[in-house]
């Protein structure tokens, strides 16, 4: 390696870098009705997160969040088979409150698993806000754990306002705003202002040049997080973007990897 | 290996409204973007050409283009009903080398023999390719209509997304043999270059970016890094569209 040799020309050589490991911190698993995923499954995924030197995933698998029938039980089996490779969020769906209930009830107990909560109100139809999420919210705002939303633009589940809301009554929990309120960057990028405990993640965000380059410049990159919703997204497409953003290689460093070691902390001792 | 990038999906000029992204707003600064991403040229098409009318659109985009550089123009269409000028002074032979764009969104038209009659024919014979953007207006019924009237048409579909994105090309590669995907929005999902690669073979993708709108370090990283032959890395890169724009089949 030449010594002043960038990471954009590292990323273009090599593919993967050791001492610039990537941390996703938005991933999915499994097969999902809307689209077809070539690499979905475990194994393939591991072998495209390998060819792009990700280190660790942290997934909600599709059936977690979708399949009430069979819920959180799919995502401790296969970050179980998996340990060095995955972490999973305990997903929480409040139209089965009595199902959060005993998910965070279990939590502990599956603590080498789960890091946090994913909430995906958009699809569940039921506001963030929700009393029925609280049993979840309160967990993690005692325990300053990361909750990932799904956030986008205009909505009435999971807009802005209704982030600033749990960002104000929940200001342990680390909040994670999945896709960076898609569409409303300023306002997502001010929320990461006001809040200590609020973060831009970058699922769908990247391939809208100009965005994550003002988050940086607003925020600063200790606040913006890498994510791709793999298996949906590409890993070197979200790292290219990023090596094609307006920022200095430190603050990529601190997306890709930094931030996600602070954020999860003694999760990656587990 | 690192292949040499040939960009068919550049945009040009400035939107009506002022965007996110900086725009390419003169010849200079699209010569600076080919040189900075050592592109050896690039297929490109112009903001008024949908948001104007087609002949204001085909003459901005001539100041950009440099043939001898491999600076190629897609000129857009009308169906021939409404006998509208296009600003092309040659007819046809205006197009080639380079390809068209159609916008049947913006510029409200139908997509089949009824509405382009044999004007979609004579593109046919000399092998120009057409390209079709999910993102400006062509939906997967309309390219559909499009395709079963016109099965020879060489075109290249654009701007494909994750959502069911496969069970729409794929049958679509399947049973016209002159259809393409670009690349810039293929490459975000994951496996999706190599996927098609395998089934299809690399002759029917080419390499996009959709800059300025999206990065194009993006799009370049993932295909440096697909997990596919480096033959058919560069046949993507650039290959493929280079021979399309300049008027070649396949074969």
């Amino acid at each position: 390696m030449a010594e002043n040799e960038t990471l954009r020309e590292r990323f273009f050589r090599c593919g993967k870098l050791d001492d610039c490991p990537v941390y996703d911190l938005h991933g999915h698993m499994g097969p999902l009705e809307g689209a077809c995923l070539p690499r979905c499954n475990p194994e393939d995924m591991i072998a495209a997160m390998d060819r792009a030197g990700v280190r660790l995933t942290v997934f909600c698998h599709h059936d977690a969040l979708f399949a009430p029938d069979i819920g959180n039980a799919i995502n401790l089996k296969e970050v179980r088979r998996f340990p060095d490779r995955f972490r999973a969020y305990c997903g929480v769906n409040p139209n089965y409150p009595d199902q959060v209930a005993r998910d965070v009830e279990e939590f502990d107990d599956n603590r080498d698993a789960f890091v946090g909560f994913k909430f995906l109100a958009d699809y569940f139809e039921i506001p963030i806000t929700d009393e029925r999420s609280a049993p979840a919210w309160e967990k993690a705002n005692a325990e300053g754990l990361p909750v990932l939303l799904h956030t986008w633009a205009g909505s009435s589940y999971d807009g802005p306002q209704l982030v600033r809301q749990c960002a104000e009554r929940y200001p342990e929990a680390q909040i994670l705003m999945g896709h960076s309120c898609h569409g409303a960057w300023e306002e997502a990028a001010q929320l990461a202002v006001d809040f200590a405990n609020v973060y831009l993640e970058l699922t769908a965000v990247l391939d809208d040049r100009g965005a994550v380059d003002m988050f940086v410049r607003r925020a600063g990159s200790e606040k913006v997080i890498f994510g791709t919703d793999t298996p949906w997204f590409n890993h070197h497409y979200y790292i290219g973007a990023l090596l094609g953003a307006e920022m200095s290689d430190d603050d990529r460093r601190n997306i890709l990897y930094r931030n996600a070691q602070r954020i999860l902390g003694d999760s990656l001792e587990m | 290996m690192s292949p040499t990038f040939f960009d068919a999906n550049v945009v040009v000029g400035r939107p009506r409204k002022v965007p996110l992204f900086t725009p390419l707003a003169t010849p200079e600064e699209f010569d600076s973007y080919l040189d900075a991403q050592n592109l050896c040229g690039a297929l490109i098409w112009h903001w008024s050409q949908t948001e104007t009318h087609v002949s204001s659109g085909n003459a901005l985009v001539e100041d950009y283009v440099n043939v001898s550089r491999n600076r190629f123009a897609c000129r857009t269409l009308l169906p021939p009903a409404t006998e509208e000028p296009t600003g092309l002074a040659n007819g046809l032979s205006d197009l080639s080398p380079g390809a068209v764009r159609l916008f049947p969104e913006s510029h409200r038209y139908a997509m089949n023999r009824v509405a382009w009659d044999d004007l979609l024919d004579q593109l046919t014979e000399r092998r120009i390719p057409v390209l079709l953007s999910t993102e400006h207006g062509v939906g997967w019924g309309l390219m559909y209509d499009l395709l079963r009237d016109y099965p020879e048409l060489t075109c290249v579909i654009c701007d494909v997304g994750v959502w069911s994105m496969d069970r729409y090309t794929y049958p679509l590669l399947k049973a016209y043999p002159n259809v393409h995907v670009e690349t810039s929005m293929l490459s975000i999902e994951d496996g999706g270059v190599e996927e098609m690669v395998k089934r299809f073979g690399a002759e029917r993708l080419v390499f996009g970016t959709g800059f300025p709108k999206r990065y194009s370090e993006a799009a370049m990283l993932q295909l440096t890094h697909a997990d596919i032959g480096d033959d058919d890395r560069q046949a993507i890169a650039a290959d493929n569209m280079l021979r399309l724009v300049k008027g070649a089949s396949n074969g």
